[in-house]
Parts: C-alpha cells; structure tokens; sequence
C-alpha cells in the first residue's frame, strides 16, 4: 500500500505527461548513439529524479529499477573514514555526495573513479557506459566540482553522469558547458490538474476542479506536494485543504509576530523556532515560509523591506552555523521596522 | 526479460556506430596557417618558429580562445608527428600538479638531453606545457622559477592560464607574454558555419548569432552547443530557442517581463512577487537572469548613469549570495525590489 | 564592588573620555576630610559617574553605602533619584547634597588625623603581639617586637602569618568547632566494625539526638580562606598526625588502593612515641575536585575507603558542585567555609600584619584591597609584601591601581559573564579590553549565554527617550534588532573559527561582534533570572531528530527518491498522519494496514515512532502518540515484532531490492560466496532467472546466516553469479 505519488509515478518516458516537448527531446538523446552528460534542473517536485529515471530506463531497459542499496567507506587524506549510502543497480548508481559535505570530492573522485573503470559487466547491456547520478549537484563543494569537471573528460568512454540539482547558479561554468542542460519547470497548473484527475479517476472518487485549483495553490505549483496532499485528505472529507503542519506552525508564528512586537513575544518566538528546527524542518524553509507569509499580512510598503531583510539573513543563513541567530535576527528586525511603520501610521 | 531479447540486436548495432568525436576535437585547427583568429600572436609565434628559438611563453585570455589550440600545432608544427610525443610533456590542471610533481615529474623530463634528431628539422630543445597554470599553487609555481632557468638550454616552458594575476611574478617575468583577445563575433559565426555545413545543419544566421551572444565569446562553448543542439534535433533544424534552452539562458520574454516589472511607478509589488516566482517555479536560474538583466541595464537608454549604479549594486552583492547559495527565489525578489527603489532613489532600508 | 543601582547611558557616555572629568574641576581637598561621614549616591550626578564619585569620597577617607540608614551623614542626590530612597530620607531625616555640594564639602572640609580606626588597631596589635609573645609557637612573633619591621627574616608573610593556633583562624569559626566535634567524636562513633563499641556509640549518638555522622568530612570553600591551614590545625589540636595528600600526588584508583590502604591499616611510629601527644593518624585528601584524568577511579576508590576506614579522613576542595565532588560528599560530612566577610576579622588582620611590618595603610585602602582579591588572605598578604619593599604607605588610590593589577583571576563561571555584559553597571564600568576578555573565560559558552539573555534585558539606552511610551518600546525593539543584527554577524566570524578556515585569530573578532556588541545596545536591568542557554539542549534535540529523518530516508531511499528535507517537508506531514489513522479509527484491526505502510516504505518500528514525533502543530506528534489506546498500541508493536519485514540493507550487508515474487527463502550461501568476475557466460539463461534473482537478495529479517552474502556486495559480476546459480 505505498502512496499515490509513488503509486502512479510514472517509470517510463512514454508514461510522462507533462512537458511533453522535453520528453520528445529525451527521447531522442536517449536513443541517439552518444548520450552527452546531462544536467538536470527545476524547482523541486518538477519532476527532475522522475525524469531521470524514465531516461535511465530508456536507455537500459528494466534493468535499472532493480535497485539496492548499500554503503560504500572511503578514507579521507586525514584518515577519517566516511561513509556514504549509494543507490545502485547494474547500470547506474545514485550518489548524494553533499550528505558528507566537506568530504564530498573524496566521494567524486574514488567513487566515480571506481566505476569508471570497472567496465560494463554485463555484454548485454544496450550501452556500453554506465550513468553516475549525482543528486543534489548544487550543494556540491567547488573542490568537489573541479574533480568532476576533469572526471567527465577523461571517463567519457564509458561513463556518463547525470547532475541533478535545482539551480544552476553554484553550478560552476566549466561543469555546465560540459553538460547539455535540461530545464524541468515546474508543471503548469493545467498539467497538475490533468494529473490530479487522472489519479482521482484510478482511485475512482470525483476530484471537484475547485478543490483541484485549491490543492495546486497550496502545493506551490510542486507536484509531489500536491499528490501528497491529495493523498492525505480526499476531498470527501470536506472542502478544506489543509497546509503541511509545518506549514500552518509557521503561519501562526507569523500572526503572531504582526500581532504584538515585544521582547517576550520574540522569546516565545525564539521558544517556536527552536521547535521547528528540532522537528526537523530547515532554517531556510522557516525563513522564507515566515518572510512570505508576513509579507501577506502587512501593507504593501512594508513588502520591499521584508524582502530585503529576508534576503538578507537568508544569505547569513547559509554562511553561518547557528540557525537561530539569524532567525531570530530577522525577527527582531521585522518587529522593529513594523512597530516604527505603527507608531507612523498612528503616531 | 523483454529488455534483453531486446539487447541483444541494440548491441550489436551500437558496435557498428563510430565512437563519435566532440566536434571541439574534430575541428579543432591542426597547423598555425588554419588558425583564423588571433592574427597578431600567431603571427608573431609564426616568426619565431622560423628562427627556430623560441623563449618561454606564457599565454593568457578568456577560455575558449584557442590557447591551447596554439599551443599544440605550433608544437605539431615544430616537431612533426614523429618527435612530439618525446619532445612535448603536457600536463593539465587535472593531473597531480603539487610541488612534488614538478619537483620530480617536470624536473626530469626537463634536465633530460635531447636526443639527436636525425631529420634535424625540430628544434633543439623540448617543450613542457602546463595548461590552466594559474590553477597551480604558488609554492609549485615557485618550485618551477629555478627548473626553467637551469635547464633552458633543452627545455622550454609554456605556461597556459586564464589570469594572469595569479601567475606568480617571478615567473611571468621569465617568459614572453601572449594576450589572446576574446574572438570576435565575426569570427565565431564564420568558424560556426563551416563546422555548420560540414556536418550538414541548416541552421539560420540568427541561430549562429545566438550561439554566439550565449557562450560570450569562447568559442568552445560555442561549438559545444552546437554539438549539443544537433543531438537534440538531429534533423538539423536549429532554432535560437533551442539554443538559449541548451546553454540554460532566459528567453528573452521572461526577461522583457522581469525587467519591465520593477520599473514601473507607482511601484507594482504584487506583479514583482508575482513575476518572481513564475520565473522560479520555470525552474530559471537567479544568477542567470541577473546576468541578462545585468546586461540590459548595462545599454539601456532611459535609465541615469546614477540609477544605473544603483542598479548594478544590488546586482553585484545578489549575485555574491547566490553564489554562497542563498535562495533563489528571496534573493531575485530582494534585487528587483531593490532596484525598483534604486531607482526612485530611496535609501536602501527605511530602517 | 558593584552598586546595585541602575546606570544610564548618559553615565556611560560621561565616562567616555579620559581623566576629565566633564564639566566641574574636582577640587583637591584636605587628606581623610571626609573621615568618618557616610555618604549614599543616588540619581544621575551631572559631571561625575557613579564610581568616579564613589572613589573621590573614598579617597577621602569617606564610606560610600548603597542604601540610606540612620546612620548615612549625607545623601548625594542627583537627577532621576530613586523614589525609594527619596521617601526613605524623608523618613530619616538624612541631609542632603547636590554634587557641587559634595565638591564644595570636599574643598571646605579641615584635614582629619589619622584614622580612629587605625590608632585602635595598633593599640590592640601591641596588645596580641604580647599575647602571641607568650605563645611559644609564634616565631613570627618573636622575630617581629612590636613596630619594627621584620624584614630580616626571609619567611613569606603567608607563611609567617599563617594562623599558627585554632584560634587565630579568621572566620568560619563554627565549621572549625564542628570539625574540631568530629574528630573528637571519631573514634567513638566509628569504632572497628563489628566491635560492640561501635554499635554502641552510635545508639549512644543517636539517642543523644545527633546525627550519625560519617567517617570522613568534605571540606569546600573558595581559595585562599584557609581550608588546609584549619584542617591541620584542626588536626594537631586534636591530637591527630596528619598525612596529606594533595594534587601533587598521583592519586589514581591503584595508588589510593596501595598507598592509603597500607598507610590506613598500619601503625605510625609515632603512635608509640610517648613524647609527642599525636597518637593517631588523620589523612587531608587536599585538593580532591583536582582529582582529574589522570586519577581515573580515584574518587570512587576514596568512596569505597571511607565507607570503612579506620582513620579519619578529611576531603578538602573548591568546587563543591563539580560532578566528582558531589558523589563524594554523599559520604563525608558537609562543611562549607565561606569567604570572610569583608570588613570583619579579616580586614583586622591584615591590618595587623601591616602594622606590624610598619606598612601605613588606609582602612579604605583595606577595605578594597579586600574586595578586588575576593577575601584571599593569602594573596593580600602577598600583595602587601611585595608592595612593602618598595614603599611604606598604601593610600586608596594606589590600592585601587595594585588591586587591579594583581586582581584575582577567578575563573568566572558563565553567569558572572553575561551578567558582566548585560548588567548595565557592570558593563558601563568595564572598559573595551576588559569586555574583550571576558569573552575569554569561556569562549564556547559567553555568545551562547549572551544570545540567550539579550532579550530579557530591559536596555538602558532605550530609557532616555521615556517620554513616549509607544517611542520607548519602539527603541527598545530598534536596539533587539541591532544586537540580534550583530550576533548574528557573530555567527559568521564564529563559521570562520571553526569551519575548515580555521581562523582562530578572528577570536577577538567573535568575541566583539557576539558579546561586546550586543551587551552596548542591551545592556540594563536584567528582568528574571539569567538562563543557561537553550540552544545547547535545542541543538543536540535537532541533531538527533535529523539523524532519525536521515536513516529514514536511506531506508526509504529505495522507493522514494528525494531527499531528506523534501521528505520531511513533503511526506511527513501525510506519512505522520496515515500511520496513525488507522490505528485511532479501526484500533486493533488497523494494525495491519499500518505494517504494510511501513513495510512498502521499508521502515521500521522505530522510524515509525520518529516519523510521527516529527509532525508539529496541533495536532502534533505527541498528541497522536497519545491517543492511540495503549492496548493498539501494543498490539502493534508485537505484530510487528512476531511478522517479518524486507529491510534495505544499509550498512555492510547485503543490498537487495523487493521484488514481486513473494518471500520464498533461497538460502545460496555457497554461491553467493562464489564471486568471481566473470560474467555469466550463458545470457539466455539469465534471462530467464529474473525473478528468481530479486528473491536471493531477499533477506527476511531474522535470518541471520544469510549475513555472509555481504561478499555480494561489490560488483555486478556478483550478483550474477549469484543469479546464474540460484536456480
């Protein structure tokens, strides 16, 4: 009894409905003689990893869905040894080297390596290569991207690589005029909707187009959300659609913050915060979540600083360690710029 | 199952496909003569080729300007096929190039005599080339001063690097500097069409032209996509919006609509959220879209030089954060909000 | 000494400039003229700060207290005076001064003589100095007649002034009585277990209606108030031998086994020697909080040694609330010395020994001096000594430098840091350098400390603009936002430290940008208690909560491609509530449907609990948990527990993938032992053998043997072999 988002995740190239002129161009690098490297990216839950996989699929047949899964060690030039779990099946193999962070070009250069120069195995394979996947590529270190610039030269005979990220902005130049970019946007909304049907349809309920409309508001336009939350309250429970509870936490953090600006209410803000990170929920979701919710509850003067300061500590954010400064920072910030923009307004 | 009954007859076909060569390597000029741009450098190399003494060289520029190319067929031109592979070591960024490498490895290939060429025609000497140089530690560079004093005599050095600030002085100083301009358009498209027609596309000027305008004058990048783009449509109709999709540019229609946005008065806050994040859900890059707008600010006419620099402010320290991987969608709402403000000249932050 | 009245901004900033003293000249006046007059500050002084006026009046000889009494000869009133004190010296009719007041009161007043206090004082010395004289065990005494300097003899002052009888040890009189008690009271009370006396005793003791007390003591107490030194004296007036340990001796769980064990059950010569009153042995563990790595088992080992001891021990340490500490001092006795109050018995002898040395000194001389070494005798009478080479007098001024030179180095705790921060007085009072090196008695904990108070502060810089109360809030809230501002910036230096830069020379940096910045816009009058910082307990919280998500999603990993914080984002929130529902709605019966969730997720139980722990919000995980009836869920547990599970192999087992075609057991030890890298020869045998494939990397839980399939691990060649043969 798996979920619908995994239940009706489409496996095949020809199986995907959205973006079907990309799908069309997929197709074609799939079953050309030579498969350049490839360089995923979009929003998340455009559907970059289906693709992946509908490519990979293509390309090997249903080789590549038997999948395991194991754990590979390797020994940092200081001696520590670290461990990452890789995904892999006879043609392919799916790494997150940012799992490790600072280490991660260790993982580039031995893991790949290694796989680049064991050839393919199995005679019978439709390519002679196999594909390395790198997931998350944009977290990847700058060390890490230089390692992998050269490997993709040198191995191009039988080793592709896949990079899968969202942005290509930390994507270093060298890297990407190596890759043929691939764009997953997000899917429109009509193409969410045909999606949510059809699922609605296998799942024989009526999906009225209202609850539909309001589903793909709150998914943000990301398909793995929505189907989730299609998942988790068909609409015969009634007309609301819930947010995720992360979300509606933040929410209320947000009311509460335009609702009383004071030392104690950033106390038990603070107090919020801590609760949010310890539930496993990234800094960064909290501080764009609050900035844009606190940009819906205040007047449209205020929005440009919001931004600003939002952007702001978003950057500290990542540069530093300790995410509650800097939210609590961006609190502070708030309360004081709205509490001046009151006593403007009400003297 | 299926798929291996289906293998089988998949293999075999593969096999009698070619292993296709980058178009980069195929066309890549062989001799001095089929170099087309750079005319001043090759000329001044063609010379010393002639009087058969070269000194230590040491090429700059943007990448993509045909350094390395340079470099290998004035070596080709020098040595002939047979003695290049005795006489020329080449070494590249991503081989092990710490101190230890060219302590031993360059070390010794340079103090080694040269053996005596029985055609006579190359030159007395050897040739170590290290490409991206400025990629090389200082202390390495610093290991290299004294290697390509000593042994000049049957060593000469060539050292290939995109900035010539991070080469270190004492080594610049040893060499003849060659500064290897970005192409120019003209060029580009004319080196284009001829791979173009080789391979058979029809592609349009304007296609040639994009390709161009996307891989900011390095030509590798340039044919790289042309490449790409011929896999992508085989036929070989390539169209400009295939081509800024492939090197990952911003249609221009997005562009027009974001740069439009934040430029209106009263100022439209809800169109800026909303032009954002329809820019980010289309899965576009920030640092993309800052780098077009950049360019846009950088010729527009209605603007005051004073906006413009306010403008361009904000567009450099986005830019910083994003590289630090702060999040696209906060940072471009940030920047156009801000430009929006540059503009009317209101201080950064009321607060 | 801190004066426990709020200071403005306004003081700081008066202090800001160097030695001019804003816009009154301070007029010199006559030595001690305020000899004998009690002054109390209160309000904001126009020119003067707080403590420059404090130290004029003390300079000359005046007291300076913090509240009024009957007996304060002057109130120093000044601007925003407190209304408590204002109505209180209405009360008690206390005179009152303006600060040109106190200056002209300064330049007016007659030169006094020397002080009263100081004339009494010699006059008892020469009284003890006879009564020492008489003792026979006062060297010091005899080489030192009355007023003449004792410079001949080369003896440290610490040691010739060491209390050399019980009763010259200053203070804590009733801990000495109580320890002079015990070891009186030793031997009968701990006689040799087993022997009639003991039980005895003790029913003697307790139907004396004293407490049974234990075989050994704990001394505690801060340094230099002369623990050791009552210990031995203790001792010796008791007729005991003393054998001292202290951290100069390896005192490891062996060493007390060996040493002090035989030392314990043998006999002293001395016990036998009829000319010395010390027949019995007692044993000074000094030092014992220092019982550190080295001294592994140690104190455990003492434990154990005083629960049957025959000898006496006394346990003597600083920290009484060091965790090594507090096990031990279950079993001793608790005696706590305290520092000696400041103008108390300790303020007479060092004036005393002074005296005695021919040093002059002025009683508020003193009176600091003891101040700035927190009560340590010994480091005052070292002080002095050193002092006394050069010169003979010591007046208030001089002290106040020599004791900030010589200031004791008490290693602060984390809460006298952030209260030196953000106490508003105590921040104005320091100067840059020394907030700087506050930070340095313990860098780790000061930014959390200060990041976790700031906000509890009621900022006296907000406080000026009191006009408006909609204007003081918006400041206030104005100055969070500047310190919040500032340690976060902190928080970059700090990346800086101790990211893979390593730039420890940014510390001084950090130190600025996360506590000296925010405690200028903060600092004021704390509101509450200072709290240690939550983001310690908080961080620890997270990591293990994220390490849970992270083994969830490698096990999850297999189905579900995304990573773990779009797991969390995405999936929790439904997976969190789908894997209760059932179990609330359909209770026993929705069991099974909760297994095979899991099960279609590869997660186990344990990830169960963590999922649903995750989920926030009303209804939060908690609450979930706790409305599944106990009975469901321990249903579910056993249910799972009793049925077997696919499980994606994480670490160093074999990998294997779920296939469709049910869990048949295909145990192929020896094949997939057998690896070698030859592909299988026969393709069309593999193809028929797919499904067979996905079952011999099954493995059910429980089948523990199977675990030798790890050599299948590596390589594809494996697990076709593997395949080739399962058949």
């Amino acid at each position: 009894m798996s979920l619908w988002v995994d239940k009706y995740r489409p496996t095949e190239l020809s199986t995907l409905t959205c973006h079907q002129a990309l799908t069309g161009q997929l197709k074609q690098l799939a079953n050309s003689s030579d498969l350049p490297h490839l360089l995923f990216y979009g929003p998340s839950g455009a559907g970059k990893k289906t693709r992946i996989l509908a490519v990979l699929r293509e390309l090997f047949g249903s080789g590549v869905e038997k999948i395991k899964l194991d754990t590979r060690n390797f020994t940092t030039p200081s001696n520590r040894a670290i461990s990452i779990s890789v995904v892999s099946s006879l043609y392919h193999l799916e790494v997150t080297p940012s799992d490790i962070g600072f280490y991660d070009r260790i993982v580039i250069q031995d893991l790949i390596k290694e796989v680049a120069q064991a050839p393919q195995l199995d005679l019978n394979a439709r390519q002679r290569f196999k594909v390395v996947v790198i997931h998350e590529a944009d977290t990847l270190t700058r060390d890490a991207q230089t390692a992998l610039r050269r490997t993709m030269e040198r191995y191009t005979a039988n080793l592709r690589i896949i990079l899968c990220c969202n942005t290509t902005s930390r994507i270093i130049s060298p890297i990407r005029s190596r890759c043929l970019l691939v764009r997953v946007a997000a899917p429109s909304v009509e193409e969410i909707e045909h999606v949510l049907q059809d699922v609605a349809s296998k799942e024989s309920f009526a999906l009225p187009a209202p609850v539909a409309k309001r589903i793909i508001d709150q998914s943000d336009s990301n398909l793995r959300r929505a189907l989730l939350m299609l998942d988790g309250h068909p609409p015969t429970e009634g007309q609301q659609v819930p947010a995720a509870d992360w979300q509606e936490y933040i929410q209320e953090v947000a009311a509460s913050i335009v609702q009383e600006q004071s030392p104690q209410r950033l106390l038990q803000v603070r107090t919020k915060f801590y609760e949010l990170l310890s539930h496993c929920i990234p800094a960064e979701t909290i501080l764009k979540t609050l900035a844009f919710e606190l940009m819906k509850n205040v007047d449209d003067q205020l929005k440009p600083d919001i931004a600003e300061q939002a952007a702001f500590f978003d950057h500290r954010l990542r540069c530093g360690q300790k995410a509650i400064f800097h939210l609590e920072a961006f609190t502070a910030k708030f309360m004081s710029i709205y509490k001046r923009y009151l006593i403007s307004l009400y003297g | 199952m299926s798929f291996f009954q289906r293998a089988v007859p998949a293999s075999k076909a593969r096999s009698a496909v070619p292993e296709a060569l980058p178009w980069v390597e195929k066309y890549r000029p062989k001799t001095m003569r089929d170099i087309t741009a750079q005319e001043e450098v090759v000329q001044v190399l063609s010379r010393t080729v002639e009087s058969r003494n070269l000194p230590h060289l040491l090429f700059y520029g943007p990448p993509g300007t045909g350094k390395t190319t340079t470099i290998l067929a004035l070596a080709r031109e020098m040595y002939g096929h047979e003695s290049f592979k005795s006489r020329v070591l080449e070494l590249n960024a991503s081989d092990e190039r710490g101190i230890q490498v060219v302590r031993e490895k360059v070390k010794n290939f340079a103090r080694i005599a040269v053996a005596h060429d029985p055609s006579g025609k190359a030159p007395p000497y050897k040739l170590v080339i290290l490409d991206e140089a400025d990629a090389m530690t200082s202390d390495a560079q610093a290991a290299l001063r004294r290697t390509m004093e000593t042994y000049s005599k049957v060593t000469r050095f060539c050292l290939i690097c995109n900035y010539v600030s991070r080469i270190i002085e004492p080594l610049a100083s040893r060499c003849a500097k060659f500064r290897f301009k970005p192409l120019n358009a003209h060029d580009t498209v004319g080196r284009l069409q001829y791979i173009g027609n080789q391979e058979g596309l029809r592609c349009t000027d304007e296609a040639y032209n994009a390709l161009v305008r996307v891989s900011g004058g390095d030509l590798r990048r340039a044919i790289t996509f042309l490449q790409s783009a011929h896999r992508l449509h085989p036929d070989g109709h390539i169209s400009v919006k295939a081509i800024e999709e492939m090197a990952g540019a911003v249609p221009e229609a997005v562009i027009d609509l974001l740069w439009s946005v934040w430029q209106q008065t009263p100022v439209a806050y809800d169109q800026i959220i909303g032009a954002v994040s329809m820019a980010i859900q289309a899965g576009y890059s920030a640092a993309q879209i800052l780098l077009q707008m950049h360019d846009r600010l950088v010729v527009d006419v209605t603007l005051s030089s004073l906006q413009k620099s306010r403008v361009a402010l904000v567009f450099g320290e986005v830019d910083k954060r994003l590289v630090d991987g702060a999040d696209e969608h906060l940072q471009l709402l940030d920047t156009l909000m801000r430009a929006s403000r540059a503009l009317t000249g209101a201080t950064e932050s009321s607060a | 000494m801190l004066l426990n009245c709020p200071r403005s901004f306004w003081e700081r900033k008066a202090r800001a400039g160097p030695k001019a003293p804003g816009s009154k000249e301070i007029p010199q006046g006559a030595p001690n003229c305020l000899q004998g007059l009690t002054f109390v500050f209160t309000g904001e002084l126009d020119s003067l700060s707080r403590e420059e006026a404090t130290d004029l009046v003390k300079r000359y000889g005046g007291r300076v207290t913090g509240a009024p009494s009957s007996r304060t000869s002057y109130v120093v009133l000044g601007e925003d005076a407190g209304e408590k004190k204002l109505e209180k010296i209405k009360t008690l009719k206390i005179p009152t001064l303006s600060e040109d007041g106190l200056l002209d009161l300064i330049r007016n007043e007659p030169a006094k003589g020397e002080p009263d206090m100081a004339a009494a004082m010699s006059s008892k010395m020469q009284l003890s100095d006879k009564a020492s004289k008489s003792a026979p065990s006062e060297p010091a005494a005899d080489a030192a007649p009355t007023k003449s300097p004792a410079l001949e003899s080369g003896e440290m002052w610490t040691d010739k002034y060491k209390p050399k009888q019980l009763k010259d040890i200053c203070g804590n009189k009733s801990n000495i009585e109580r320890l002079g008690q015990w070891l009186r009271d030793w031997y009968v009370c701990n006689a040799p277990v087993g022997s009639d006396i003991f039980t005895n005793a003790q029913c003697d003791c307790r139907a004396k209606g004293r407490r049974v007390e234990h075989r050994a003591v704990l001394i505690s107490g801060p340094p230099g108030i002369g623990k050791t030194t009552a210990a031995r004296l203790v001792c010796e007036a008791e007729g005991y031998h003393v054998i001292e340990f202290n951290a100069s001796d390896a005192r490891s769980k062996k060493m007390i086994e060996g040493n002090l064990g035989e030392m314990l059950n043998s006999r002293t010569m001395i016990e036998y020697d009829n000319s010395t009153e010390l027949h019995r042995n007692a044993v000074v563990m000094d030092e014992v909080d220092g019982m550190s790595a080295g001294d592994r088992g140690g104190i455990a080992q003492l434990i154990q040694f005083i629960k049957k001891t025959k000898t006496p021990i006394i346990c003597i340490c600083n920290d009484r609330q060091s965790p090594k500490v507090r096990s031990l001092a279950n079993y001793c006795n608790d005696l706590r010395f305290r520092r000696l109050p400041k103008r108390g018995v300790l303020l007479t002898n060092t004036y005393a020994a002074c005296i005695r040395e021919g040093l002059k000194l002025q009683p508020n001389a003193v009176d600091h001096l003891v101040t700035s070494t927190h009560s340590d005798i010994r480091q005052m009478l070292n002080i002095l000594a050193a002092w006394k080479l050069a010169r003979t007098s010591l007046d208030y001024d001089e002290v106040k430098e020599l004791g900030k030179l010589s200031e004791k180095h008490v290693s602060m705790g984390p809460f006298d840091i952030v209260g030196k921060y953000l106490q508003g007085q105590a921040y104005s009072s320091a100067s840059v350098a020394e907030k700087l090196d506050l930070y340095f008695n313990d860098f780790s904990l000061a930014p959390l400390m200060v990041q976790e108070n700031y906000l509890r502060v009621a900022p006296s810089m907000a406080r000026s603009a009191q006009a408006d109360p909609r204007e003081a809030s918006a400041r206030v809230l104005d100055l969070i936002a500047q310190a919040s501002e500032s340690i976060s910036q902190g928080d970059l230096v700090d990346s800086a430290i101790h990211g893979s830069q390593q730039q420890w020379g940014l510390m001084p940096t950090h130190a600025l940008f996360s506590c000296v910045r925010p405690a200028y816009y903060m600092h004021g009058g704390m509101q509450g208690m200072y709290q240690f910082p939550g983001w310690l307990g908080q961080n620890s919280k997270a990591g293990k909560t994220d390490r849970q998500l992270a083994d969830a999603q490698a096990r999850m990993r297999a189905r579900v491609a995304c990573d773990k914080q779009e797991i969390r984002k995405t999936y929790v929130p439904l997976l969190s509530r789908a894997m209760v529902q059932p179990l609330l709605s359909e209770g026993v019966d929705g069991v099974q449907s909760v297994i095979n969730l899991l099960d279609t997720y590869y997660l186990t139980r344990d990830d169960w609990e963590a999922l649903i722990a995750m989920r926030l919000g009303p209804e939060s995980g908690e609450q979930l948990m706790k409305q599944i009836p106990s009975n469901v869920k321990s249903a579910f547990t056993r249910a799972y527990n009793k049925s077997n599970h696919p499980t994606v192999a994480v670490a160093k087992k074999p990998a294997k993938k779920e296939s469709g075609a049910g869990l048949s057991e295909q145990p192929d030890l020896e094949e997939a032992l057998d690896v070698d890298e030859a592909p299988a020869a026969d393709s069309d045998e593999d193809n028929g053998d797919d499904g067979i494939e996905g079952d011999a990397f099954i493995k059910v839980k429980g089948a523990g043997a199977r675990a030798k399939g790890t050599t299948s691990r590596r390589g594809r060649g494996a697990s076709k072999s593997t395949r080739g043969r399962a058949k």
